[in-house]
């Protein structure tokens, strides 16, 4: 497959779903078993989801871009926002027992899950917003899970 | 956007909660609703099944995180069946596990809470 599908959204919760029935649909004609499809569609609503929230804080008047692009045996998915303020992804896993406890916020776990889903990913901030870019491949490298 | 349905049914002594649809942050409201129904019961056992939960994300996720919170004031046990091999994968991943122990069946729960009564 060549080519790059794009795909523009509102700032509405409930459109990240369309992103990832487009980019499964994607990795679906690429071939990637059932389980990788999976790890393909919570790592691109994850994504999605955080650009919706935190980059253009349910804004509907900013889209958030998905482009989709197929590269060999691996899928490459750009999430793009229009924030104009640069948003640093949290490097620490979330305590699990702090937030049952009440202790923290029960939130942060869709970086924690994209970073444990795909092969690689890279943040970057700029003046035009926030963007992911994540490399799934068909099948992934290690197994071990994030740490 | 649909959101989560949820049925509860008593299959003593366990109060279960069939969870149908998607489990997003949307579903919170009704999630909180039906755990405190099922509590009302007095219940010690609560067994969320997701066998026909078709999407969940993070949003989800922490509505599931703050039931357990429910569940440790209440000095219940939370316990979940039904889940697909990815949401499993992902709750293995954060160590909800630890917290809500996971059956492969209502039976295999059930069979687990005969023991440790």
């Amino acid at each position: 497959m060549k080519g790059s599908i794009e795909l523009a959204i509102p700032s509405e919760l409930g459109w990240e779903r369309t992103a990832m029935e487009l980019a499964a649909s994607v990795a679906r004609l690429m071939g990637f078993p059932a389980d990788r499809v999976d790890d393909v569609k919570t790592a691109v609503v994850e994504a999605t989801l955080n650009a919706i929230e935190h980059g253009n804080q349910f804004d509907a008047n900013r889209a958030v871009s998905i482009v989709i692009t197929p590269v060999g045996d691996r899928l490459e998915v750009v999430v793009r926002d229009q924030s104009s303020r640069p948003i640093e992804p949290p490097t620490a896993r979330p305590d699990l027992e702090d937030q049952i406890a009440g202790r923290a916020p029960r939130r942060g776990w869709g970086i924690f899950l994209i970073r444990a889903l795909v092969d690689d990913v890279e943040f970057e901030s700029s003046e035009g917003g926030n963007l992911v870019r994540m490399v799934i491949r068909a099948q992934q490298r290690t197994s071990d899970g994030p740490n | 956007m649909q959101s989560v349905k949820i049925a509860i049914r008593r299959v003593a002594p366990l109060m279960i909660l069939d969870l149908d649809g998607a489990v997003t942050g949307s579903a919170d409201e009704a999630l909180r609703t039906a755990y405190a129904n099922a509590s009302a019961e007095a219940a010690r056992d609560v067994l969320l099944n997701f066998g026909g939960v078709d999407h969940m994300d993070s949003t989800g996720i922490s509505v599931i995180i703050a039931l357990l919170t429910e569940a440790r004031q209440r000095q219940q046990r939370l316990m979940i069946t039904g889940l697909s091999a990815h949401y499993r994968k992902i709750f293995d991943f954060m160590g909800l596990a630890q917290y809500a122990p996971v059956f492969e069946s209502e039976e295999a729960a059930l069979a687990w809470i005969t023991q440790h009564h």
